[in-house]
């Protein structure tokens, strides 16, 4: 108890500032700075600040906008897990009690913005998960592209244990030419995963139960790093992907 | 750090350590003790309190995180002495049994309720999906939801009075529930003493080993440690007794110094560790924290030793052998009914099925964990313990007699608020005499409360039984012949009453609902390195159910007809009753057919062909399945139960006492966890002496009281064997207020009526006539007494049942199957139960879906597993070992029939745990008829998705 000292600013700038001391004794609490606390709403899509919590994310008119999100949200019931968990917490990608969200942003190709000493900077998400943070810099928002459509969704596979979401799909159809899909796994893996094999077994094509099924069978393909200490078997998992897959698929 | 923030509107100031959580800075230093701890690691809910209005589980914030913000704990949610609509409609919609799990439940549902007025049962079932209820089930707590919600959008109200009829067949507002849905009631885990200290307990983390060394001299160095105690301290503690010696069988049992009874496991393991839950030391400390740090702190050296869990290798040759006295690592092998001729009645048959089914190990998993507070006063050298236990009174004779050899005398025994126990809670675990030894050593009380990780490995787990089944018949469907060879995991050691599950409850029962002409049950009590079993919910009973509801499906299933009409075939018919099973049972009364009709008419039976084309166009394969019982309950007849092997009387028992005042005290030997008899024992008294209930209180959960000695509340005999003991005292009471009056009113006996709680001399009723009040005065003034009677208006009971009692009934699961998923969705679940009189529906109701959840909970989803390296528990805590959700849960259409018992005067069966047999086979035969198509037997539960799976997919493609 001697000797920690604790803080909670009211502005980026003063969270900043005490950071850059870079004193182990100092507690900063980042849950009061407002602009880190607001989602924004533009026609180029959503900003969502990285203390927002994923209750408020959930209640708020943005969210409904991306159908990935939203079932992702959905597929957690517990409360108390959605008011203490933060947009940021959510970028932690092996966190598998909120992978479905992590899936679902990294399906939607979100942005994250890093503010430190007078900068400001975006990467797209799957590159923040390579990039480490120093410890004078801060997660600020997550920007969102507005799709055109409802054109992404979620499925993950409840009731098989305990409260963890161990298996999930998270699926988005791109702006771009071929409308190619970004296709996520998320729970199951260390960190959500991209299924580049399957993206692209499907390119161009028409998505219906065969086009998927055949395109599915690129899964073998791919160097999926599954965690250990699930509650099932490898062969059911590699079945769960492929069907949980299909079905976020088809539910476009 | 010092911290800020308003707790229930009260600006608070503190200090706290940066790595205290909120819940214990709450509990502990603030004194809010209605926050519940039952896992500590956010799953369970039972911490739950408002954040700044949110949700949150205190046990996963830290204290410090809360600086600034606005708490709301249950104490504050009552407002000016008024509960919450909340608290008014749990209490009314009875979803509340032990109270444990409903300030969580409560404080989340607030949340729920301010950001949406009028929830779906859908919406409060996802919401409180972070809440666990192993006992009370979700269904009332919906219902308590959706009420308060009503009250609050101004559109009904809840209320805190109870109906004006509380006779029997009302359900009059339960009592003792106030302190429950406002936080006050003290549990174990909420009292101190002053100067206590807290004691810590090492447990193996080896299954099997030799212990080498214990040091304990790094942990005696740590801060506020005051002593360790160790195997080398306790060499006057004697071990654990069994008190279950089944006079018919070849036991191998461990030996006991009294040379009484035999023996188990002892406070501290000496040598040899056999499973690890075995105790090898005790830190006690100035604080919780303390203690725990310090235990990390003792370093033993150990020799692994091979390991065996599995109850089939157990019995092997060259098996590692677990104690001297039990060759091949048999404790007992015995065979109920005529095995000979079964064999030969099957040989006979035309149509024989034959079924390998592991019914599974579960844990009790009771989200209050276990704890004992202890106190020796040298001065009087009395002995005092509180702990949550079912059973008081065995307590206080089997710790002074057999473990600590303290006078009988000395020793109390006190129950505080207890959360649910599912029957784990109803054994002697060397935890609690250590406690008092402790704290008698060290001249200070001393309170131990454990974790949830410590509760899996100490705490006795249930059910794993492994049973080959025979069942043999004609094509037609007619039974002829039932076998079961089973081997049932006893784990390390016995327990206190450890072969009465796997011996009688299961051996006389699995015949079930049906006459059977044939049956025998060979069965071999093994030990293995896994953690000692003892009843559960439904023990013994539903291992049998499972057995034989699985065994006429598949028999069914087998000779091509319809599985209801080959139970009706083989039922036991209204007009045989009473009806013996041929394997020691008397079935007392019943109509087993009726509630199988109601049952499949209420599920839809003749539709169901419908139903499953519908399904399939979803993708979904849906199925329906029957689970029939007949449940032994009412414990019960002494003779009968010493012919079993119980070294125990099992007698109800019951202390009134009519004061001067006209207040009448009744001392029951029922110990309530949950089951209402607070308020069903009052109902009971208020109808046979005719007054209001409001003048009776019903007393327990002290050894102190005026009783001479009470049985506890197990197997679902409270009701009918203690109930009928309250009843008994009640008619002695008017006898002797009757005879009293006739001497009063120099009238003789027959011509005194009692009636409307007075005695009325019917001859000239104006003038001849007083209150019970008035009669009991007059006995305490002794002044005019007839001849040869006693002052004071007082009566002790006992009620020993001439046979059990047999609650039956019907229960049909509906499932449907998600065919690329697999998993399993409960759609319709419907109960027909009987269970005989009933003195309290809602309560009865209650306990019925606290039944069903635990049942659908093993068909689905529990199972305790094991390392097979080290022996270690892998499922200890609630993500690992799932039980069932609100979500999973559909709306549990229940009904009932009512054929009163013989067996009792009050015509009350067991309600308790009978209807949990029924449920896992009605889930399982479900899962298994949507899966016919595929040719799908038999899975062992618990039926994962996987399994499901594996079954229809995998082993096709192998
Ligand atoms: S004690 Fe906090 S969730 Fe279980």
């Amino acid at each position: 108890m001697i000797g920690y000292t604790y803080a909670a600013p009211k502005t980026a700038g003063e969270a900043l500032a005490l950071l850059r001391k870079n004193d182990a004794q100092a507690i900063v609490s980042l849950q009061h700075i407002a602009e880190f606390k607001t989602i924004k709403m533009d026609d180029a899509g959503c900003v969502i600040g990285s203390r927002v919590t994923l209750s408020e994310l959930k209640q708020h008119s943005a969210s409904a906008n991306y159908p990935a999100l939203t079932q992702a949200l959905a597929s957690i019931s517990d409360p108390h897990l959605l008011n203490h968990t933060t947009m940021e917490d959510s970028l932690n990608a092996s966190d598998i009690e909120l992978s479905s969200v992590t899936a679902a942003l990294l399906a939607m190709d979100a942005d994250v913005v890093i503010v430190g000493d007078e900068m400001e900077e975006k990467y797209a998400f799957s590159d923040f998960l390579q990039t480490d943070l120093t410890h004078d810099e801060l997660v600020a928002f997550v920007r969102i592209v507005l799709p055109d459509e409802s054109t992404s969704s979620y499925e993950n596979a409840g009731f098989l244990s305990g409260s963890k979401p161990i298996c999930g799909v998270a699926v988005a159809r791109q702006k771009n030419a071929d409308n190619t899909l970004r296709i996520v796994l998320g729970g199951c893996t260390d960190k959500p995963v991209r299924l580049q094999s399957v993206e692209a077994a499907l390119a161009g094509k028409e998505l219906n139960a065969s086009t998927v099924d055949a395109a599915l069978e690129k899964i073998e393909g791919e160097p999926l790093t599954l965690r250990k200490d699930l509650p099932i078997g490898e062969d059911y998992l590699r079945h769960l992907i492929k069907a949980l897959t299909k079905k976020a698929i088809l539910k476009l | 750090m010092k911290l800020n923030f308003h707790i229930n509107g009260q600006l608070h100031s503190g200090d706290v350590d940066r790595h205290v959580s909120l819940v214990d800075y709450l509990r502990d230093s603030v004194g809010l003790t209605g926050t519940k701890v039952g896992c500590g690691s956010g799953v369970c809910g039972s911490c739950t309190i408002l954040v700044d209005g949110k949700t949150t589980k205190s046990c996963r914030l830290l204290a410090m995180e809360a600086d600034g913000s606005d708490v709301t704990t249950i104490e504050g949610l009552a407002k000016n002495g008024e509960l919450h609509p909340l608290q008014k409609a749990f209490w009314e919609k009875n979803a509340v049994q032990n109270g444990f799990s409903t300030p969580g439940m409560i404080m989340a549902a607030a949340e729920l309720l301010s950001r949406n007025a009028d929830p779906t049962d859908a919406e409060i079932k996802h919401w409180l999906s972070g809440n666990l209820s192993r006992e009370t089930g979700y269904q009332q707590v919906v219902e308590a939801v959706k009420a308060a919600a009503a009250e609050m959008r101004g559109e009904g109200k809840t209320t805190t009075e109870g109906p004006d009829n509380t006779s029997i067949g009302q359900s009059p507002k339960t009592r003792k529930t106030r302190e429950l849905v406002t936080g006050e009631a003290k549990f174990i885990a909420d009292m101190s003493l002053p100067g206590m200290l807290h004691a810590a307990i090492l447990q193996s983390p080896h299954g099997h080993a030799r212990i080498l060394n214990v040091d304990t001299s790094a942990a005696e160095t740590m801060p506020g440690v005051v002593r360790v105690f160790t195997a080398k301290d306790t060499e006057g503690v004697m071990p654990m007794p069994v008190i279950w010696i089944p006079p018919f069988a070849e036991s191998h049992f461990l030996p006991h110094p009294s040379g009484i009874v035999p023996g188990s496991h002892s406070v501290f393991a000496k040598d040899r560790v056999r499973f690890v839950g075995d105790q090898l030391a005790a830190v006690v400390a100035e604080t919780r924290a303390q203690a725990y740090a310090a235990l990390d702190k003792i370093k033993v050296q150990y020799e692994a030793l091979p390991l065996v869990l599995d109850v089939e290798e157990a019995v092997k040759e060259g098996a590692p052998q677990l104690h001297e006295t039990a060759p091949n690592n048999i404790l007992i092998e015995t065979v109920f009914g005529d095995k000979e001729a079964t064999e030969k009645a099957i040989a006979d048959a035309e149509v024989v099925v034959e079924q390998r089914i592991y019914n599974q190990r579960l844990m009790h998993n009771t989200l209050e964990v276990r704890g004992v507070l202890a106190q020796h006063d040298p001065a009087t050298n009395q002995h005092t313990i509180w702990a949550n236990t079912q059973i008081p009174y065995p307590h206080r004779l089997l710790i002074s007699l057999y473990v600590l050899g303290i006078p009988y005398n000395k020793m109390r025994v006190i129950v505080p608020a207890m959360g649910e126990s599912n029957g784990c809670k109803g054994n002697l675990y060397p935890d609690t005499p250590l406690v008092l030894w402790m704290a008698r050593e060290l001249g200070r009380p001393v309170k131990w409360v454990d974790t949830r990780a410590g509760f899996a490995r100490n705490t006795a787990q249930s059910r794993d039984q492994v049973q080959y089944v025979t069942i043999a018949g004609s094509k037609e469907g007619k039974i002829s012949a039932l076998s079961c060879r089973a081997l049932s995991n006893v784990g390390a050691y016995p327990v206190i009453n450890a072969p009465g599950q796997p011996l009688a409850l299961i051996g006389r029962s699995i015949t079930g609902a049906y006459a059977i002409p044939q049956a025998c049950y060979d069965i071999k009590v093994v030990y293995t390195n896994k953690v000692p079993t003892a009843p559960m919910r439904g023990s013994g009973r539903a291992e049998a159910i499972f057995l034989i509801e699985r065994a006429i499906e598949r028999f069914a299933r087998e000779i091509g007809k319809d599985s209801a009409e080959v139970r009706r075939m083989n039922m036991v018919p209204k007009d045989q009753f009473p009806y013996e099973n041929g394997l020691g049972w008397t079935y007392d009364s019943g109509d087993y057919e009726t509630a199988l009709n109601l049952a499949l008419e209420k599920a839809g039976y003749d539709d169901l062909a419908t139903q499953k084309a519908e399904a399939s166009e979803r993708n979904k394969l849906l199925g329906l399945g029957i689970g029939s019982y007949v449940a032994v309950a009412g414990v019960g007849n002494s003779a009968k139960m010493g012919g079993e092997g119980l070294m125990s009387g099992t007698w109800g028992s019951s202390y009134l006492h009519v004061a001067p005042s006209g207040e009448v005290a009744i001392t029951t030997g029922a110990q309530p966890h949950g089951q209402s008899q607070d308020t069903t024992f009052a109902q009971i008294a208020a109808q046979e002496l005719q007054i209001p209930m409001d003048y009776i209180t019903i007393q327990h959960s002290d050894t102190d009281l005026p009783l001479y000695y009470g049985q506890a509340s197990y197997g679902s005999r409270s009701l009918s064997v203690e109930g009928a003991a309250v009843q008994k005292a009640c008619r002695m009471i008017i006898e002797k207020a009757r005879k009293m009056a006739a001497h009063l009113f120099k009238m003789p006996l027959e011509l005194i009526e009692y009636k409307e709680g007075k005695v009325i001399g019917t001859p000239a009723p104006e003038q001849a006539v007083m209150t019970l009040q008035q009669i009991s005065l007059m006995l305490w003034f002794g002044w005019d007494l007839p001849e040869g009677m006693d002052p004071g208006l007082e009566a002790t009971s006992y009620f020993d049942p001439e046979n059990f009692n047999f609650p039956f009934g019907t229960h049909v699961a509906v499932v449907e199957i998600d065919r690329d998923t697999c998993a399993v969705d409960l759609v319709k679940y419907v109960a027909v139960d009987d269970f005989g009189t009933v003195i309290n529906p809602e309560v009865v109701r209650g306990q019925t879906h606290g039944n069903i959840l635990l049942g659908i909970s093993q068909a689905l989803s529990e199972e305790t597993r094991y390392s097979p390296e080290n022996g270690q528990v892998l499922t200890d805590d609630f993500d690992t070992y799932s039980i069932a959700r609100a979500d999973w849960i559909p709306v549990l259409e229940l009904h009932r029939t009512e054929t009163p018992s013989p067996s009792n005067p009050l015509g009350a069966k067991g309600a308790g745990d009978v209807s949990n047999p029924p449920v896992a086979p009605a889930v399982v035969n479900a899962i298994c008829d949507a899966l016919s198509d595929y040719g799908v037997k038999h899975i062992d539960m618990p039926v994962t998705p996987e399994k499901i799976w594996q079954t229809i997919y995998q082993d096709k493609a192998s």
